[in-house]
Parts: C-alpha cells; structure tokens; sequence
C-alpha cells in the first residue's frame, strides 16, 4: 500500500479564514517525502523526474483542494495524481530516459563505492527491464510489485477496467522474462 | 533466476531510492508555484513552519530522525533585480545575471553586482559563485541580524559591512576587499585579518558561497519586514535559531563545500589538467561523465553545465561528447531555464552533432526556440 494512500497524523484541510495556498502548503509540508518517494518508485529513481512530478502534484492540489473532504480523500488524491503524472511523464521521456539511464545507474554505483559488482550488475539489469518495458506496464507492475496494490485498486487508480489490467500485467511479465528474468510461473 | 528474482531485485532497488528525499529546491519552486512571486512574506513563513510540522510528522511516521525544514532557497526571489531584464524567466536556484546586473538581497542586506557574466547558485548551504566575477556589497551588520558567510577553500573570512569581490574562474578563486575589514579563518584555525586593497585566493574545485548563519532579525534594510518569531522567518533563509545574537556579529566567509572523492578518483578539471592531447581513455571518460552526473544527482545543475562545456573542450570520443552535449542542453533548458543559453547550445549542439542520435530532440528544442525567439513568442 503505498504511503499516500495512508494518512498517517492528523490536518484540518478546511480551516477558517486560510486561502488554498496555505492548505496546499499544510499538506505540502506534510506529503512531500511520501509523494517524492512514490514519484521516484515510479520514474525508477529518476530524481529530477521525481521532483517535477511532485511538484505538480501540489500545484493541481491548489485546484483540487476545495473538493477534498477528509485525509482518506486527501491520500487518495495524491497517489492517483502521482502515478498518473509518473505516467504521463514516462511517456513523454520515454526515448531520453531510455538513453540516460546508463548515466543513473552510474550515478548510483559511484555515489556507493562500497557496492560490490553483483549489486550493480542487478541495479544495472533491473533498471534496464524496467526501462524497456511500456510507461503503462512499467506502472502497473510498480504499483503491483513495490505499491501492493491489487489489479482492481490499479484499475481504479487508471481508470481502466480490470481485464486491461490484467493483460497490462501479463505484457509486462512476459517482456521481464524476455529480459532474462525467468519465471516460475510458465 | 525467478521471476520472484525479478520482483525482489526491484524490491532492492526501491529500497535505495527510499532514502532520497526531496531537495530544497523543491520546496522553493513548490513555494513559488503555490503563491507566486507576488507572493507575501507571511505565506512564506507559514510554508516554512509548516515545514517544521513536517519534520516532526516524518520523525513520529517514519521512524526516521527529523528532517530540517525546507533549507532556504527562495532569497533571490525576495530580491530585486536591477534592471528588470536581469530577472530569472524560470524560477531556479541557479542564477545567471549578465554583466551589468544586480541583484539585491533583502535579509540580509547584500547586493551582488556583477563585473562579469556570473552564475551563482543558491543551495542550502549559500549562495555559490560557480563561475565569474562578482561584487557583494553587504550592509553593516547590526547586533542580531543575520551574518552573511562566504564560503571559500581552507577558512572563513569575518567582515562587518564591507564590499568585497569574489571571482571564481578557471577553478581558482580569490577575494578581494575593496572596504571594510574581512578576517580569514583558516580550517586551522589561523585568523588573517584582510585590510581594504588586500586579497586571499583559493585552490581549484572550490567554489565560493555565500550563507547566512543567523536568524534574520530586523537588519533595519529599507523594505525589509522583520518576521514574526511565530512565523518561523522567511523561508528563503537559512536560520540556525541556536546561534545567539551577537553584538556586530561579522560576515564570515569560510570553506565552501569540497567534493568528496575517492582518492583514485580524478575530477574534471584533473582530467582537464593531466590528460595528453588525444583521445581520452574510457576510464577517463567514464570519470569525467560519472562526475556530471553526480553534480546533475545533487541538484547542482548549473556546475555540471559549466563542468560539461569544459569537457566538451576535452578530446572525448565522439559519442561521450554527444551525450554530454545532450545533457547539458537540457541542463540548461529544463533544470536552469536559461532558455537563451539552451538554444545557443542547441545550435552548436547540431551544428557539432549533425544528424546525431538525438537529432529528434534537438530538432524539437531548436523548434521550440524559434517559437520562442519569433515576435509572437515574446508576446
């Protein structure tokens, strides 16, 4: 379950006398780790990325806010926004990602000298299944795999039905395999 | 190797990216994007407490120590920028002020002139000079207000209202102090006071920066609102509340971030330095590319296009040189919005570049910068 869905402490999203700003500021202060986090699951720990798409998070959030009731709808919200922003920005970067993920899996490896060759060589291979696979697959598996969310929760989260989803999840483990990765499951 | 290989080799992976966090420039633009650049100081304050509340959540929620809240960036945005073409068009921390330009800091009360073309960069610990020629005019410090420090190589330089100018170029940088009294502190310890007319310079792969060190109490500048301490002070402003206020607390100019480095590692002004005019090894260049993308990692986006346009000097191999080339365009588009800059770069890009692999790219960045530069895309 991703940490956006789970509104852990309290915030008075309508209070007296305070513009949108300010509330989209409250909640700002206190999503922005979470948000970042999912947005960097879902762009394959691209930072920069990451940080474009949660900050447009907050900036739809000064549009939205009026219309969210509770912290439920208010968690709800953000990780919807999150991933379909990590969505559509896959798909618009897609060529340029696929050419600079080289130059991010060296930024990790040298960022932690200490990091033997197999580490880096998985790191290596699972950001670069990762990248060959469709922005949609990609972030239906995240959401599966790192986010916990059943396919019916990823059908609603996407606006599709549950079947595309399903097959959406089948494409995609089928190029994982295709990959190098076996599967148990053939 | 399974396919449940595959899902916990991600699983590791996530993990790492599960101790980023987001950098302070985040929170300026999320500042910037949320009340504008109109926006109020008091907003500003509240941003900033609000920050604080969210140190405190992530420290009960995620089990995790504190984080500090959103560290300053948005001084250049409460600043004035004289003329007004020498404004920013994009909001960033990177700042370029062509020669001629000034900007001028509200709290604390400092101008920057610039002498020549410099790029200053406002991370969390200051104001960096990356590269250029500089004249920072800072205001008498009154008893509590904020000190303002200058970050330099193997000490910190305390002044009390002065006018000094930073150059950094070439990798080297010095300081020069026109009025005013400044006292280097070496890391050891070793105090130099600097008259007017005297100067101190430092070694390569140090930049400059200029920091604030203080909460920022009234510092009596014109136009400048003292923050209500319930406010948490403006966001744009590094505050260390602890520090008590010191009567005439001076300027200091200390040591400015070192990159860290493993011994075997060469940065690019080494490589730049030692290399044998012809093509560079792969390990060579993988070093050079490894540093790039490390600066682009921390965010530190306006060195890595100046470090790039060094490299590009360099006799890389081809392809290295075109990947480089490609980042730094959209270094200078997407992360500096030196859109100017971007589209002189696009065209040497392609004109070095021709028919290269990412000609869609640069054919589309070119496009946008005729739309751009067309009388209809000033409107």
């Amino acid at each position: 379950m991703s940490e956006c869905s789970r509104v852990e402490g309290t915030i008075a999203i309508a209070e007296p006398r305070t513009t949108a700003a300010d509330r989209v500021g409250r909640v700002y202060a206190q999503f922005r780790e979470s948000v970042f986090r999912t947005a960097m699951r879902h762009t394959a720990g691209d930072r920069a990325a990451a940080e474009d798409v949660a900050h447009d998070v907050f900036v739809r959030l000064l549009r939205a806010i009026d219309g969210l009731d509770d912290d439920e709808q208010l968690g709800g919200w953000l990780y919807r926004v999150t991933v379909n922003l990590c969505l559509t920005r896959l798909r618009r970067d897609r060529f340029r990602r696929s050419v600079l993920r080289v130059w991010r899996v060296e930024e990790r490896a040298s960022s932690t000298p200490e990091r033997d060759a197999g580490t880096r060589d998985e790191l290596e291979k699972v950001l670069g299944t990762i990248a060959s696979l469709p922005p949609k697959e990609r972030v239906v598996l995240t959401m599966l795999h790192l986010d916990g969310r059943s396919q019916i929760e990823i059908a609603q989260v996407l606006g599709h039905s549950k079947g595309y989803i399903s097959k959406l999840v089948e494409r995609g483990r089928a190029r994982v395999r295709a990959a190098g990765w076996e599967s148990r499951d053939v | 190797m399974s396919d449940d290989d595959f899902v916990d080799a991600l699983r590791r992976t996530d993990d790492r990216w599960r101790s980023e966090r987001p950098s302070d420039h985040l929170d300026a633009r999320v500042v910037a994007s949320l009340h504008g650049r109109g926006r109020s100081i008091p907003a500003l304050g509240m941003i900033a407490a609000a920050g604080a509340i969210a140190g405190a959540l992530v420290f009960m929620t995620r089990d995790r120590p504190a984080v500090d809240p959103p560290a300053p960036l948005a001084d250049l945005e409460l600043a004035d920028f004289e003329p007004a073409r020498c404004a920013p068009a994009a909001e960033s921390s990177a700042l370029r002020l062509d020669k001629g330009c000034t900007v001028t800091l509200r709290a604390p009360a400092m101008a920057i002139h610039a002498l020549e073309t410099v790029e200053l960069l406002r991370g969390a610990a200051g104001i960096e000079v990356i590269r250029g020629v500089a004249r920072f005019d800072v205001e008498r410090v009154k008893p509590g207000a904020s000190r303002v420090v200058v970050l330099v190589a193997d000490g910190r330089i305390e002044v009390v209202g002065t006018r000094f100018v930073v150059t950094q170029r070439h990798g080297v940088g010095t300081v020069f102090l026109e009025v005013g009294r400044i006292d280097f502190i070496a890391r050891s310890g070793e105090r130099q006071r600097l008259e007017p007319g005297g100067s101190r310079t430092w070694g390569p792969s140090v930049s400059a920066a200029v920091v604030l060190a203080q909460p920022p109490v009234d510092a009596g500048v014109p136009r400048a609102r003292a923050v209500p301490p319930d406010e948490g002070g403006p966001i744009g402003v590094a505050t260390r509340p602890e520090a008590p206020p010191v009567a005439d607390r001076p300027v200091e100019i200390v040591p400015a971030r070192e990159p860290k480095r493993a011994p075997s590692e060469l940065t690019p002004e080494a490589l730049l330095e030692s290399a044998p005019p012809r093509t560079w090894s792969v390990e060579q260049t993988s070093r050079a590319v490894q540093w790039v993308s490390k600066l682009r990692g921390e965010g530190r986006y306006a060195e890595a296009v100046v470090w790039i346009a060094r490299l590009l000097e360099a006799p890389l191999d081809a392809r290295a040189a075109e990947v480089l080339s490609f980042e730094r365009g959209q270094l200078l588009e997407r992360k500096l919005g030196d859109t100017e800059g971007a589209c002189q770069h696009w065209g040497a890009h392609r004109a070095r570049f021709p028919g290269g692999r990412y000609e869609i790219e640069v054919t589309t960045a070119l496009n946008r910068c005729g739309a751009v530069n067309s009388p209809r895309g000033r409107e």
